[in-house]
């Protein structure tokens, strides 16, 4: 049952190794740290699992016993076995409980919840603009701006009838008038409006209506993102990428577009977007830490806890840093005719050595080259892509598979600018298995490859794969 | 206690709020929505001839009811009832009178039909592509060369510009389901089905923002299908297509 893959453990593996390295100084292994989600498996479906293979065992070696008496002693071994298998359910399942517990309170001190949200300064996050986006819709009477400013969502600390107590973020207690709150954000819970029953409450892509999606919402948690504008940034995308998404939608998925919304609406979602996916980061590695460190859960042991996740907290907020200045610009595509420029993209297409696009996009850019699972997927799938059954509560939807996208129909989900197509090329769709290739061709190659990709849709042969023609059906275009 | 004897009184409330309704309605900003649209004076010509036939119909059947009610309450009439077995002339006329009706609305609106869905433009100054998908409008231009399926079609979403005093048609798609281009100030709607195009035209005569919405339950995010629509000046139309145009080529 084991649902280690690749990238997953690269990416945690690198990631633990660089606390414990650095903190503890203790000679780890890299194999200790590998990501397996094992540790994810509920404990119910450990012991489903347990009993079945016992249940096999019985029968297989039953049937080759003929002995009475030897059959009664297996039926004891098996009895034992069960026992074994019962006591350790039961440490699973308090353990399981005693995590989760204590796996919420960190993570409530450091994040308060999704729906009353707080934001520790650290992670250098706008608190206004969570406030904005979180808590039920329409929702103003539990959001307050406090005498310094800081706008404080929910959780009093003390309520009567005309008063309440609130912890303000910097002075202390703060006993406020009911009737003087002021409807300051009559727009609240924006969140829970437009995108709460795909991407799920703590963005975990597993809302209402996620399971009928191809592709599936967005996961927010292990923040990573398809559609970024930034060079080996641990695949964090810029406010603005966040915001051209959340406007033009994805197109070919079920990702609608939002561009009526006003600025401010936008800007608070994106904002939102980086906190839920904070906070999943940090959720996601405070369950490998508790599998790791036995001590985790122990009463007492805070001051460990603390640190690890301290600068667990330090690493994740530092990623969502800066990511502006590693913005990718490029230099303007080189001056020469669009054919001569598209017959070298088609050129790049086809090499074998450089860019293998041909490999997933099919030799007729069709889409149709290799099949994949993508990040997301892989924490369900095995080394071989297969699917794992032990679908558990943190990724409870089914495997499914991707496919490379059809560069003939014209749908371009990250955004069909010159530029969108060239921040694909540069930075990669990592997640989804695009490699990057800022680091290994040219500006002008990148532009070549976009101008000729450009060219497909209109190319003679595209004509069957969908009709433009407005007087024509309208076929898929995905 | 004396029971309550003026129960033809309470059904004539029927009427009598009904009627309220309709005519409060406009003062509360619950009526029809601006008509901004050469053809919409011809809808809501029809829509309003059809509205009095009716409420002076229902004015008239309600009134009568609640005289019923009163001529024939048994405190008041104490003679038994009587069971008739049908008037032969009664029955005619009001069989005959509604068929007149019926067949004097059906030639009357049959301009306004065939404006509406079989005489296109023959010159349209703007041919627009509308696809609906769940859940949004995609939406594309032809660009500057006319044609549609070149490189230089403009693509749009949930924002459709047109200019006014301009003929305009609109080839509607659908991508996945039954969807309704609704414009209820151009006093246009369109069902869209998938598989087929449907084509529809307007001229408007305003400029100014206004709702493009979804009329046909088409998922659980309908809702959502809301889009605007955007008529503007000519000069301003134009510029906007170049706008897009150079964003749509941006290379940095």
């Amino acid at each position: 049952m084991n649902v280690s893959s690749t990238s997953s453990s690269i990416f945690l593996g690198c990631f633990l190794l660089t606390l414990f390295g650095g903190m503890l100084g203790c000679e780890q292994t890299p194999a200790e740290f590998t990501a397996n989600t094992e540790g994810l498996v509920t404990p119910q479906y450990w012991f489903a699992e347990q009993m079945e293979s016992l249940q096999e065992r019985r029968e297989e070696e039953l049937a080759q016993l003929e002995d009475p008496a030897q059959q009664q002693a297996l039926e004891t071994q098996l009895q034992e076995r069960k026992k074994e298998i019962d006591e350790e359910y039961r440490e699973r399942f308090l353990r399981e409980k005693e995590v989760s517990t204590e796996l919420a309170n960190v993570l409530k001190g450091y994040f308060g919840t999704p729906n009353k949200p707080y934001v520790s300064k650290e992670l250098g996050l706008d608190y206004k603009q969570i406030a904005l986006a979180s808590g039920p819709t329409n929702s103003a009477n539990d959001l307050v701006l406090t005498k310094s400013g800081q706008v404080y969502a929910g959780m009093p600390l003390q309520e009567t009838e005309s008063t309440l107590v609130l912890e303000d973020l910097n002075a202390g207690p703060l006993t406020l008038e009911k009737s003087k709150i002021a409807d300051r954000f009559p727009q609240r819970g924006l969140y829970r409006q437009h995108c709460m029953h795909c991407h799920g409450m703590t963005g975990d892509g597993n809302g209402p209506t996620a399971s009928f999606l191809h592709p599936y919402p967005r996961d927010f948690r292990p923040g990573k993102f398809k559609f970024i504008s930034t060079h080996r940034a641990s695949e964090k995308p810029t406010k603005d990428d966040l915001i051209r998404i959340l406007k033009n939608g994805i197109h070919g998925t079920a990702m609608p577009a939002f561009l009526l919304l006003p600025d401010d609406q936008l800007g608070a979602l994106a904002e939102y977007v980086i906190y839920l996916s904070m906070r999943g980061e940090i959720e996601l590695y405070l369950r490998q830490l508790s599998e790791i460190e036995e001590d985790f859960a122990v009463p007492g042991e805070e001051d460990f806890t603390k640190e690890l996740v301290d600068s667990g907290i330090d690493y994740v907020s530092g990623n969502w840093q800066d990511l502006d200045s590693k913005r990718v610009q490029p230099p303007a595509p080189p001056e020469m005719p669009l054919e001569e420029s598209i017959a070298l993209g088609r050129e790049l297409f086809y090499d074998e050595k450089r860019t293998k696009c041909a490999g997933c996009h099919g030799d007729y850019a069709l889409g149709d080259g290799q099949i994949q699972v993508d990040y997301w997927n892989k924490l369900k799938a095995n080394t071989q892509g297969e699917p794992v059954e032990d679908v558990d509560k943190l990724f409870a939807l089914p495997l499914q598979k991707i496919n490379p996208r059809n560069l003939r129909i014209g749908t371009y989900r990250g955004g069909r600018r010159p530029i969108d197509l060239y921040w694909r090329m540069y930075c990669g769709v990592i997640p989804s298995g695009m490699p990057e290739f800022g680091s290994s061709l040219s500006s002008d190659d990148i532009w070549h490859l976009v101008h000729y990709v450009q060219s497909l849709p209109y190319d003679s042969i595209s004509k069957a794969a969908v009709d433009h023609n407005p007087q024509a059906p309208a076929r898929e275009r995905f | 206690m004396k029971a309550f004897t003026h129960w033809s009184l309470f059904f004539l409330l029927v009427p009598l709020i009904g009627t309220a309704i309709f005519v409060a309605a406009p003062a509360m900003n619950l009526w029809l929505p601006k008509d901004v649209s050469v053809m919409g004076g011809e809808i809501d010509h029809l829509f309003y001839l059809i509205l009095w036939l009716t409420g002076v119909v229902f004015l008239l059947t309600q009134i009568l009811l609640a005289f019923f009610v009163w001529f024939y309450d048994a405190r008041r009439r104490t003679e038994p009832a009587i069971y008739s077995h049908g008037n032969h002339s009664l029955e005619l006329f009001w069989t005959v009178i509604p068929a007149f009706i019926l067949v004097f609305l059906g030639l009357y609106q049959i301009q306004a039909w065939a404006n509406l869905t079989m005489r296109p433009p023959e010159d349209p100054a703007l041919e627009v592509e509308v696809t609906g998908r769940q859940f949004e409008w995609r939406i594309r231009y032809p660009g500057p060369d006319g044609e549609f399926d070149t490189p230089d079609d403009l693509y749009h979403v949930n924002d459709l510009h047109v200019p006014v005093n301009r003929e305009v048609v609109v080839y509607l798609k659908s991508e996945d389901v039954l969807h309704s281009f609704f414009l209820p100030n151009l006093r246009l709607k369109q069902d869209i089905v998938p598989g087929m195009t449907g084509r529809v035209w307007f001229r408007a005569k305003e400029v100014g923002e206004f709702d493009l919405v979804c009329a046909e339950l088409c998922g659980w995010g309908h809702y959502k299908m809301k889009g605007r629509l955007t008529i503007q000046s000519q000069e301003n139309f134009q510029q906007w297509l170049k706008t897009m145009a150079n964003e749509q080529e941006a290379v940095q």
